[in-house]
């Protein structure tokens, strides 16, 4: 089954969206914040990451442009996790390599709906 | 898949945006001292998790809120805007607000009051934008022609994005009919391709009853990414397609109402204490396992055949053992350890409403958050922290006139300081005020009867004044200190912690009193003494010293107490073996021992027998197993299985204090 | 049927066929244009995407013009799909229907 990374600082949005994916099968590893994440990366291939945006250490569109400098991460899909009033953070993080986005709030049908539309 | 509710991540959303709230104080604090624009970032990180969590977790009263005070964040954020006093207040109300709103979500009720509601007008007030009416929704979806023309365009680096124009077309097919036709007039020689950038582009009819967009939906991720464009498909003239308005995803409705209905069962069992404990201590805990487990192997290799040449490894394996289960005993102990931080972290805020409230300038030092307490000592220790510092800024810092006046900064320092000295942690909470007004004191303690005469009392002897029950100094009882609870209380709560309070004043340079505390209650070290038949466990806390007494070196006194000189006092001497009614006891003072214990600044001697050792003793209530005796705080279980009870020594001397006044 | 050196080049597309692991199969592809007779086999493919089925259709177009003769040993579902989809199957000269 398909390999997710979860990447958000807050406890409990991590561990929605991780119970989620993996109540529908998927593999699930979190991180909770970028540079968790790239390390969490480095050691497992992932075929989807989903990453907040407003993260302590290390935020996540630092980590999409890090991560994306990686030659196995290309063409990965990597959605940031965002709220509507963030529209410049989408475009930003766009810039950076991210593939799209999930706004928040979203219910798990909605997540799963994407990460099913991104993982084909 | 609606199975998968949200309710169960309540709990943690709830406590996690617990601790942003504080930390958002915090910041706000350390901004209205001029702080920098990091703080800012942090307050803003705080509220946006908190407005996230919200809106998905299902309290949309909550997430509307926050959104308010997260715009007028993001104003300050971008530099539209300066911080100043008013957005701080406003802010700060703000995070008392939303602890009102977890209050009450936790107990299910609904969360937005009339205070809220006036907030969040404020909020937007300031932001500038009065609570939109209800959000425009998107008119009604154009009506779909026969068909469109797509245009597609990649630009180079879309691949490594990871939008594959193999998904956006699958998801066009799953639209409508497709004819696709691709494009390859751009494409390099194979040498000069670089594989990962796209050179193909197509041009994709697609027919069926499609709105312009749910086209453009397919290609949300990639407009910046691509050239695109979507005509209508010729002889088939659909009416203009509005502009696209944005996407406002809808409330998570579903999450909102099953919210209700976990409640019930699931509240009280979310009620149980719980403590978040970092991975790396469970980490070290999975690691002494591990080499408990060697350490087992080891020995049990001794039980097939036991060869008396190999007595050093055994003693060498059961040394190891020894030492393995003591960190282990630590390491559990150290997952109940929270920082003190937690507590600390509340008196910024009581200390900038209080000293604003009393025209005093107060700056506070905070020393010693990382210090670990256990966490039942945490809990109860705030309350005590709380009334020494509003003391400590109602009477013990003086006002910036008399400060100036007698020559100090017009601003006072209060100092919080934790630390770890010897088996205990202690706490300080000091001022560089005026001192304690001795005259006030003992004239106070004259009136109520509580001395004969203020005649050479030490300063210390005054200090401990100020703890006995009904005394209070105030001029004027201000509603910060006087609420009813004295130093008396303060003193018993720490007392009943296991711990002490102590006082030192200096005339005009300030005042500070240090409460020591265990470091854990579940545990103590104590010197187990026999009495007839049977075992007392002292509290090494508690011990100044043993000593073996003449026959000619106790006094009787009138009532039936006794006196022995210790260090050029007398104290009074407690027979164990008469307090608890132990029978074969030793009666002869000078076949037994006396153990000076001290607790509140009051030593006596405990009569036993003799000293058999010193051990760690795990405390079980007796209260709970039992009821309560005097004198007695719990009991625990010997290596042979016994049970011997723990001396309260605390107890013990009030028991003794209300005896000599009787 | 590999082994005649120059004239004979065998390329056997790899199951996981995308964009992180295509280099790979670049530097083969280059190489097979030194042979005149290529034979590519899909056999294998269950992931591919967009930039290996491009990196496919530059490497026919090429081979067309150099007049090498390529030849589809067998092609997955999963590539016939994709191809189709991205309307490249004439491009990629696929044999028209799906393998038995």
């Amino acid at each position: 089954m398909a390999k997710i990374l979860a990447v958000d600082d807050s406890a409990s949005m991590r561990g929605m969206v991780a119970f989620t994916l993996r109540s529908a099968g998927y593999d699930v590893s979190e991180a909770e914040n970028g540079q968790v994440a790239l390390d969490t990366a480095a050691s497992s291939k992932f075929d989807l990451v989903l990453a907040d945006v407003n993260m302590p250490v290390m935020d996540g569109i630092s980590m999409v442009r890090q991560l994306r400098t990686r030659a196995e991460y290309k063409g990965v899909p990597i959605l940031m996790l965002t709220t509507e009033s963030n529209t410049d953070k989408k475009m930003e993080g766009k810039a950076a390599g991210a593939t799209g986005w999930l706004v928040k709030p979203f219910d798990p049908e909605q997540l799963l709906a994407t990460v099913k539309r991104v993982l084909g | 898949m609606s199975s998968i509710s949200v309710t169960q991540f309540h709990k943690v959303f709830f406590e996690e945006s617990l601790e942003g709230l504080d930390a958002m104080e915090a910041a706000l604090l350390a901004l209205d001292e001029g702080g920098d624009a990091e703080l800012v970032h942090s307050i803003f990180r705080a509220a946006h998790s908190i407005k996230g969590g919200s809106a998905t977790f299902g309290f949309p009263d909550m997430a509307a809120l926050t959104h308010e005070a997260e715009s007028l964040l993001d104003q300050v954020r971008d530099g539209r805007r300066a911080i100043d006093k008013s957005i701080i207040e406003l802010m700060l109300r703000t995070v008392d607000c939303l602890r009102g709103m977890f209050d009450r979500a936790q107990g299910g009720q609904p969360l937005a009051d009339a205070d809220s509601e006036s907030l969040k007008r404020q909020l937007a007030a300031a932001v500038g934008n009065n609570v939109p009416a209800a959000a425009s929704k998107a008119a009604a979806k154009p009506a779909a022609g026969s068909g469109w023309i797509i245009q597609f365009r990649p630009h180079a680096g879309m691949l490594a994005g990871g939008n594959d124009p193999l998904r956006l077309l699958r998801e066009l097919a799953a639209l409508g009919q497709l004819v696709v036709e691709a494009q390859l007039d751009r494409v390099p020689t194979l040498d000069a391709l670089d594989p990962s950038e796209c050179h193909l582009a197509w041009r994709i009819e697609l027919t069926g009853a499609v709105s312009q967009d749910a086209i453009k939906s397919v290609f949300e991720w990639v407009e910046d990414e691509c050239d695109l464009s979507i005509e209508p498909l010729v002889a088939a003239a659909p009416p203009p397609a509005p502009a696209v308005e944005a996407v406002v995803a809808a409330p998570a409705a579903g999450a909102g109402g099953s919210a209700g209905a976990a409640r019930g069962p699931a509240g009280s069992s979310n009620d149980a204490g719980s403590v978040r404990v970092a991975i790396d201590k469970i980490d070290g805990l999975i690691d002494l396992v591990g080499e408990l487990v060697i350490t087992q192997a080891m020995l049990d290799q001794f039980r097939e055949d036991f060869d008396p040449s190999r007595l050093a490894m055994l003693q060498h394996g059961l040394a190891q053992l020894a030492r393995h289960t003591r960190a282990l005993q630590e390491s559990v102990m150290g997952i109940r350890m929270l920082p003190i931080g937690s507590v600390f972290n509340r008196f910024p805020r009581l200390v900038r409403d209080l000293s604003q409230k009393l025209g005093k300038q107060v700056k506070l030092d905070l020393v010693g958050e990382h210090t670990e307490l256990d966490k039942t000592v945490l809990e109860k220790i705030g309350d005590p922290l709380v009334h020494l510092v509003r003391n400590a800024i109602d009477h013990g810092l003086e006002t910036p006139e008399k400060r100036r006046a007698a020559g100090k900064p017009e601003m006072g320092t209060l100092r919080l300081e934790a630390f770890h000295r010897g088996g205990s942690i202690v706490v300080e909470i000091s001022d560089d005020g005026a001192g304690l007004n001795r005259e006030a004191i003992i004239a106070k303690a004259l009136q109520k009867g509580l001395i004969k005469s203020g005649e050479g009392l030490s300063e210390e002897e005054v200090g401990e004044l100020i703890f006995q029950p009904g005394f209070s100094t105030a001029a004027v009882t201000t509603d910060l200190s006087g609420r009813g609870v004295g130093m008396d209380v303060v003193r018993r709560n720490v007392v009943d912690l296991g711990g002490n309070v102590a006082i030192r004043s200096r005339p005009g340079q300030g005042t500070s009193f240090t409460i020591t505390l265990p470091l854990t209650l579940a545990i103590i070290d104590g010197l187990r003494a026999a009495v007839g038949g049977e075992c007392y466990i002292v509290p090494l806390v508690s011990i100044v010293e043993s000593v073996q007494l003449g026959a000619d070196a106790v006094r009787s006194v009138t009532g039936g107490g006794e006196l022995f000189r210790f260090r050029g006092e007398y104290l009074p001497i407690v027979r164990l073996h008469q307090q608890f009614g132990c029978a074969n006891a030793r009666q002869l003072v000078e076949e037994g021992l006396v153990i000076v214990v001290e607790a509140d600044g009051t030593q006596i001697g405990l009569f036993v027998d003799e000293l058999v050792g010193q051990q760690q003793a795990v405390v079980k209530s007796l209260e709970a197993n039992y009821r309560r005796v005097d004198g007695i705080s719990g009991a625990t279980i010997l290596a042979d299985g016994s049970v011997a009870l723990i001396i309260d020594v605390a107890g013990l001397i009030r028991l003794q204090s209300r005896r000599k006044a009787a | 049927m590999g082994g005649k050196s120059k004239h004979d080049a065998r390329v056997s597309i790899p199951a996981d066929c995308r964009i992180a692991d295509v280099g790979a199969l670049h530097t083969q592809l280059r190489g097979a244009l030194e042979s005149s007779q290529i034979v590519l086999d899909g056999s294998a493919v269950d992931r591919v995407d967009t930039a290996a089925l491009q990196l496919l259709v530059v490497f026919q177009r090429e081979a067309k013009q150099r007049e090498r003769q390529v030849q589809w040993a067998q092609v997955s579902a999963p590539l016939h799909d994709a191809a189709s989809q991205l309307g490249l199957t004439e491009a990629l000269a696929l044999p028209a229907k799906k393998p038995a």
